[in-house]
């Protein structure tokens, strides 16, 4: 088997090919100069892509995966449906089908019909729709547990729940999905809490090279996890054990999280090495990293037989 | 009495007078065009004023109100404590007094002796101090419970406190101190959430003009708020009642929690408004605002006194 690597990229962008106030370009060199491996552009309804070859100097990195952000905003333009397709062939046209659940469905089935797989964006955004309309989905392959855009609410709060609970009530479910983070970038002018820049979310993939075929595949197996600032240096997830360990500075405090089936906590470590045995009755697993700084981390369900 | 204004401005801001990467100028043209009303600059053991007549245009804004960071050492350089002295009428030395909790008295002392007063700087950088022993400091004004620099640890851990327990500790402790969010801001160069950019935490002060006196005498007063992007249209603290209005942020929802002695939740309440009846038993009460955005804003204790 060849040997894996990790690879750093951003799944959720945007450039002047739809809403971002900056060329492709000129994103796409802001992305190189930050280290990262690979970017999928995602403008709305559209197919944005950047051909190394055609510009005055060829770049390796971030390898460009084609991505689309197909968004029908429905119900009188007032509830967005909003869901990438990742490695598309082709732009995919978003279908408004009058209501959430169909409306999801249709956009999910299109863009798997264009060869791409599907991630389900800012559930919380203008409060569109939470786990009761993605629990009657299926083919989603991925669901923005992180948003990097300030309005799309992912904290939840009393009667709402949060990105992160969304997504343990679709895994209780019996859906598999697999959690990212992203940016949601939109601007690259000017920099502040209130402005959806880049940097914020991330996902690094483990796959055999730095390809889009491998890289697509990678999300689509779960062969992840999601990062808002923590770096993981060993994650070893089976149906026996999840074990992680996590990179430190020496001065940051870092605690792991391993959660069940309706969000229940299994296991608290405290460290840099976090370690979870698996009993076989949890439903699933995952782990989310904490850090005193504010940063986490999640990894990918393992899901167990009843 | 004359008609009070809401002002917003960072009372802790680096440049190239210490370790900021730009210069005082450039500094401050970023408060400017971010709509601050005052800006402290506060360098490592530096007194860095601008004079607006200096330049080619003159500024009404940001207000340049005195101020510096007290910046000490201990323990082979492994323990700072960090002290913003704010409206100081002169450059304080900084002073090594040997142990954590005498190094703040005496740092205190200096700033007053200025004619400043003392805010006390992220205490969970580099595990410096916590509440144990600013419960042993007499004088201090202020102190930060947001800091925008990720390495500051505002979150704490398992088994070490976060800033906010941190406060409710001293507090607990009948020490009457003020709660601060603020930037600790160093780079303008390159944006990212590992990089200690502007615009991540302020105060918002009432006072009756915007002059250096008045802001000064407001925040030693506590009237003010702390916030990270939550904004209050309303808010009047009484003995008898904390009552505030929020302002509206497209479809943001609001939690409003009131605490009291040893961090103890008292109500909380959702909506744009949100009030509490002190009791008198409960030793102090503060507001904390949270957003589904994950921002917040502050208020500052009331003290009962039976």
């Amino acid at each position: 088997m060849a040997k894996l690597k990790w690879y750093k990229g951003n799944i959720h962008t945007h450039t002047t090919e739809s809403d971002g106030d900056d060329t492709p370009e000129r994103v796409v060199g802001w992305y190189r100069r930050h280290n990262y491996d690979f970017l999928v552009l995602s403008d709305h309804n559209h197919l944005t892509l950047l051909d190394y070859g055609s510009g005055r100097r060829r770049f390796k990195r971030p390898l460009m995966v084609p991505g689309e952000e197909v968004s029908a905003n429905i119900k009188g333009g007032s509830v967005p449906i909003h869901i990438n397709g990742i490695g598309i062939s082709r732009v995919v046209e978003p279908i408004d089908a009058n209501d959430v659940v169909a409306t999801i469905q249709a956009n999910v089935n299109a863009i798997v019909r264009a060869g791409g797989i599907a991630s389900i964006n800012h559930p919380n955004f203008r409060w569109a729709f939470d786990h009761e309309a993605l629990m009657q989905v299926t083919g989603a392959s991925l669901l923005e547990v992180y948003n990097g855009h300030p309005k799309t609410n992912i904290y939840g709060g009393p009667g709402k729940s949060s990105n992160d609970e969304i997504w343990d009530a679709v895994l209780t479910s019996g859906r598999p999905i697999f959690g990212v983070a992203t940016d949601d970038s939109h601007h690259y002018q000017d920099w502040s809490p209130t402005k959806s820049n880049p940097g914020r979310g991330w996902v690094v993939v483990k796959a055999e090279e730095l390809s889009v075929d491998a890289i697509v595949d990678g999300l689509a197996t779960g062969s992840f996890y999601s990062s808002t600032g923590i770096a993981l240096s060993e994650l070893d997830v089976t149906t026996a054990s999840i074990d992680l360990h996590i990179e430190n500075d020496g001065e940051t405090a870092h605690w792991t999280t391993f959660t069940g089936k309706g969000g229940r906590t299994l296991l608290e470590v405290v460290g840099q090495d976090a370690r979870y045995i698996i009993k076989g009755d949890e439903g699933y697993v995952r782990a989310t990293v904490r850090a005193s700084t504010g940063a986490r981390a999640w990894t990918q369900p393992v899901f167990l037989g009843e | 009495m004359a008609k009070t204004r809401w002002f917003k401005g960072n009372i802790h801001t680096h440049t190239t007078k210490s370790d900021g990467d730009a210069d005082p100028r450039t500094v401050v043209r970023w408060y400017r065009q971010h709509d601050y009303d005052f800006l402290i600059l506060s360098d490592h053991n530096h007194l860095t004023i601008i004079d607006y007549a200096e330049g080619q245009r003159r500024f009404k804004r940001p207000l340049m109100v005195p101020g510096e960071e007290l910046s000490i050492r201990l323990g082979q350089g492994t323990i700072p404590v960090h002290i913003n002295g704010i409206g100081i009428n002169r450059m304080v030395e900084p002073i090594d007094a040997g142990d954590v909790v005498s190094t703040l008295q005496a740092n205190i002392d200096a700033i007053h002796q200025a004619g400043g007063i003392a805010s006390i700087n992220h205490p969970n950088y580099q595990w410096a101090f916590n509440h144990e022993a600013l419960k042993q400091v007499v004088g201090a004004n202020l102190l930060e419970i947001f800091n925008g620099v990720h390495s500051t640890n505002v979150e704490g851990a398992p088994g070490r406190p976060s800033y906010e327990q941190i406060w409710d500790g001293v507090l607990s402790a009948g020490r009457a101190i003020f709660g601060v969010a603020a930037d600790d801001s160093h780079n303008y160069s390159d944006f990212g959430p590992d990089q200690a950019n502007p615009g991540r935490g302020w105060v918002v002060v009432r006072a009756e003009a915007l002059s250096s006196e008045a802001i000064v005498d407001a925040m030693a007063a506590g009237d003010f708020y702390a916030s990270t992007g939550v904004a209050l249209s309303e808010l009047e603290m009484g003995e008898e009642r904390i009552s505030l209005t929020i302002k509206p942020d497209q479809d943001t929802e609001f939690t409003t929690a009131f605490t009291g002695r040893d961090g103890k939740l008292l109500h909380e309440q959702t909506g744009m408004d949100a009030k509490y009846d002190i009791t008198m038993d409960e030793g102090y009460v503060r507001a904390t605002v949270r957003d589904t955005n994950g921002k917040k804003a502050w208020t500052q204790p009331v003290f009962t006194t039976s």
